[in-house]
């Protein structure tokens, strides 16, 4: 079945079967475990907070002085004048930092139950075995599990959490850390300098190929509290890594933060695959940071499925600096009752004959709101470069709104640049000859909605296609 | 002082520095009183006034409110054209900058009744050290009124060139703008066109050719409230030297307005290095039922295009132009006035150096082919 879910030739008759199990699917992410933690810091930020979250993880004096410098920037910058309503968003109220009450093991046996049972039901584990070469399962603030195949260990390759990686390999992470998404960047990237806690660290030498994704989950149990791991990858000169993302939270009344970011470094001629399929619960802020630079002729690919959060602002960027260097992104967002989803992608082409491919769909139902925000800087030296941003919105309902607003800036004469967007709504030609084909209203148009997003679908592997297929599905039925 | 110009309605990321337009403002000037050369056909009024007949719209900035409030507070070139139900006319006016009246500030209302038909072709040229044309455009369009309005604008490079126009919509009117803006060092087009009326109509139709250190800023806002209305704005030419384009274009599908249809499209020619092209084509949609589409192209002169051209006897310079012409032809040939098309198109090639008659309109320019080699 995951076969033709994949490819959306799922039969009519298994279309039914399918919507209808979706309940059962809602529950495997909107789960709670009781809220147990060995340590957290109190609610809000200052000083004090920012240096106990250094001193609990015993790390070294340059960290420490730039989670405050950080913290200083952050109280100097002011909230951006553009992008969704975040007024629901009080850091007061925000925990930064919750301890779970587990150590890193590197054994599933060995993680606590409960937590346990949290990425048992999320899948994590099982995946690991059928289709991954490592894991890093973050709970809370804490990475709880991490795992890498023996054979990519004995070809060099790092994959481990980030605590770890400051320990062990300092000089790589000072040299690299936040020098790509600089806390002066923006208001949540100085705070997420500030309060940063867990995520992961790779390095995949010159020339290795893994075959195999690697995979970080990220969940957050804790009420109230806000996530803000840091990943950092370095793709070495010719090297070729996937790394996928996963994300999700139980759903409280209570706002969640997520502001984690992600760095990557893509060298000479290496391809890095990022994957995210993104569930946050809906009382989630996902105020997220992601940003490649890539050199020549390396390739960074984006493959993006935003489905969760309250409200999302996300715009993973591309910086092509060297000859050649070309950016891929596939996304979709799925906005329902309640979502404010402002996601896309920027593009900045600083070299010459760099290339740049954006494919965005978006959907909104039951009021949901998806924006897409877009940019593409083709700068003086990026001489016989080329980019296309296409736009596609779906509208399922009058109560929704799809916006697109891409901007692009050419400062040189010799590109080529194509820009399309559409806005609409599935045809009633399309719904009449799938329903006179025995489908029923909703059938149909999730059938229509699996095709409108394939793009995507295809960009994934397969049990995250599936994943993917299973979040429209749900999303559709409205059961979350 | 330093003033914004054309603010996006809907911001994105400040880094990209898209959001508006940022320039230096000279004091507020002195009019002097000139007159605007006007003739006019068919049964309409025509009359130049002191004073304000715009009314001062709430929620409309304009280019900027200091330019409003400067066009509203009256001006030295105000002229109010009405044309009663079912009737049909035309109006040609002539704005000339000049040394001795470097300003030229006021008010277009235009007023035409139900089921009407109404031409404006204006022109604007001449030169002036730091000269300044500050024109509001008001459209009252009636049911099933027709109201086109041509521009060339041919100023020296002196001349900054603000327009504003504000539209109000009638079931089913049309109201379209065909603009060819040559001149100026500073072209800034503001346009908020509210369609609120079943099947009206709102037609934009571009063109530039920026040399040297010109600008050209167009701003386009046109929020869809009835139903079956019909949105189509191209904005299309060719940059050289260190000139630069913005195109901001926001079409805004309000619930309600359903089976609206909207499409923008901001199509730029890159003759050299160092001129810029920038373009924010926004789609904002709260009404499932509609369809909107946008493009955005930006480019050299097609390398096989040319090549053919040349082979074909044209010099590469010749070749170009002939690419050029051929990208703003979609907007000339509906300027709808022969004098004003060759106007353009002799300010073209003047530019583009395929014209020696600097200044001397030739009504046969469409017909006569330059010397291409």
């Amino acid at each position: 079945m995951n076969e033709e879910m994949k490819s959306g030739s799922v039969s009519f008759e298994k279309e039914k079967d399918l919507i209808n199990s979706m309940d059962d699917l809602g529950n495997m992410y909107n789960f709670r475990k009781d809220f147990k933690y060995s340590y957290k810091t109190d609610a809000g930020l200052t000083p004090d907070i920012v240096r106990e979250i250094s001193e609990k993880k015993n790390e070294p004096k340059w960290m420490l002085d730039f989670r405050l410098k950080s913290l200083d920037i952050y109280q100097q910058i002011p909230y951006p004048s553009w992008g969704p309503d975040i007024s629901g968003l009080d850091m007061d109220h925000i925990v930064t930092y919750v301890r779970p009450n587990a150590q890193m093991k590197a054994d599933w046996n060995d993680v606590p139950d409960d937590i346990k049972d949290t990425f048992d039901r999320l899948g994590i584990p099982e995946a690991e075995k059928t289709s991954l070469a490592g894991v890093g399962a973050q709970y809370d603030s804490e990475v709880v599990y991490h795992s890498i195949q023996d054979e990519l260990v004995k070809q060099g390759v790092i994959y481990t959490d980030f605590d770890t990686a400051l320990k062990k390999y300092e000089d790589v992470v000072r040299s690299h850390f936040m020098k790509l998404v600089p806390p002066t960047d923006h208001k949540f990237a100085a705070l997420h300098g500030a309060v940063w806690s867990g995520g992961s660290f790779v390095y995949v030498p010159e020339g290795v190929d893994v075959s195999i994704p690697l995979q970080s989950y990220f969940r957050l149990n804790a009420p109230g509290a806000g996530q803000f791991e840091h990943t950092l990858i370095i793709v070495e000169k010719g090297a070729k890594v996937h790394f996928i993302e996963g994300c999700s939270a139980p759903k409280y009344n209570v706002a969640n933060l997520h502001a984690g970011c992600v760095e990557l470094f893509v060298g000479d001629e290496a391809t890095l695959t990022y994957s995210t399929i993104e569930n946050w619960s809906k009382n989630m802020y996902n105020l997220n940071t992601k940003r490649a630079i890539v050199g020549r002729n390396g390739t960074i690919n984006w493959v993006t499925g935003s489905f969760g959060s309250h409200t999302s602002c996300l715009y993973p960027m591309s910086i092509l600096n060297g000859e050649g260097a070309h950016c891929e992104f596939t996304g979709v967002t799925f906005a329902g009752k309640g979502q404010y989803l402002d996601t896309g992608s920027k593009v900045v082409h600083n070299a010459p004959h760099t290339t740049s491919n954006i494919n965005s769909k978006s959907i909104s139902k039951d009021g949901g709101v998806c924006i897409y925000r877009g940019s593409v800087v083709i700068n003086d030296a990026a001489e016989g470069s080329k980019a296309n941003v296409s736009c596609e919105s779906l509208m399922l309902d009058e109560q929704s709104q799809s916006d697109t607003i891409p901007a692009i800036v050419i400062k040189n004469d010799n590109v080529d640049l194509g820009h399309e967007a559409k806005i609409g709504r599935i045809s009633d030609e399309a719904i009449f000859y799938l329903m006179s084909r025995g489908l029923s209203e909703d059938e149909a148009r999730a059938m229509l909605v699996r095709g409108f997003v394939e793009p995507v679908s295809k960009a994934l592997p397969l049990e995250y296609a599936v994943e993917m297929n299973n979040l429209i599905n749900l999303e559709l039925k409205g059961s979350m | 002082m330093k003033q914004y110009f054309n603010e996006l309605p809907r911001p994105t990321f400040r880094w990209m520095r898209v959001n508006h337009q940022e320039l230096d403002v000279p004091q507020s000037p002195q009019l002097k009183k000139v007159s605007v050369a006007e003739r006019h056909e068919g049964s309409v009024e025509v009359r130049f006034y002191e004073g304000s007949e715009v009314p001062a719209v709430p929620d409309f900035t304009g280019a900027s409110p200091e330019t409003l409030n400067q066009a509203l507070a009256g001006g030295n070139v105000n002229c109010g054209i009405t044309v009663r139900e079912g009737q049909k006319a035309s109006v040609w006016l002539h704005y000339t900058v000049s040394e001795a009246v470097p300003d030229l500030v006021g008010q277009l209302h235009i007023q035409a009744g139900k089921n009407s038909v109404l031409q404006v072709f204006t022109l604007f040229d001449g030169d002036a050290p730091a000269g300044l044309v500050n024109l509001l455009h008001y459209v009252e369009a009636g049911e099933n009124a027709s109201v086109t309005i041509s521009k060339v604008q041919v100023h020296g490079n002196r001349v900054r060139h603000i327009d504003q126009r504000l539209t109000r919509d009638g079931k089913g009117s049309r109201v379209k703008f065909v603009s060819a803006e040559v001149g100026g060092h500073q072209t800034l087009v503001y346009c908020r066109t509210e369609l609120n009326h079943d099947e009206s109509v709102f037609e934009s139709r571009s063109m530039y050719l920026g040399d040297e250190d010109q600008l050209f800023d167009y701003s386009y806002w046109v929020p869809n409230q009835g139903c079956k209305t019909h949105t189509d704005i191209l904005t299309t030419g060719a940059l050289m030297g260190k000139s630069r384009k913005f195109f901001r274009g926001t079409i805004d599908f309000l619930r309600g307005g359903k089976k609206a249809v909207g499409s923008e499209e901001d199509t730029c020619l890159l003759l050299n290095k160092g001129v810029h092209s920038i373009s924010v084509p926004l789609l904002l949609c709260k009404e499932d039922d509609v369809v909107g589409n946008h493009a955005s192209s930006s480019g050299q002169v097609d390398p096989d295009m040319l090549f053919y051209l040349m082979s074909r006897g044209f010099s590469e310079a010749g070749a170009r132009l002939v690419i050029v012409e051929s990208n703003i032809r979609p907007v000339i040939d509906q300027l709808g006035d022969e004098t004003l098309a060759n106007k353009a198109l002799q300010a073209v090639r003047e530019k583009m150096q395929f014209c020696s008659r600097k200044g001397n309109c030739d009504e046969q320019c469409t017909k006569r082919l330059p010397d291409l080699n």
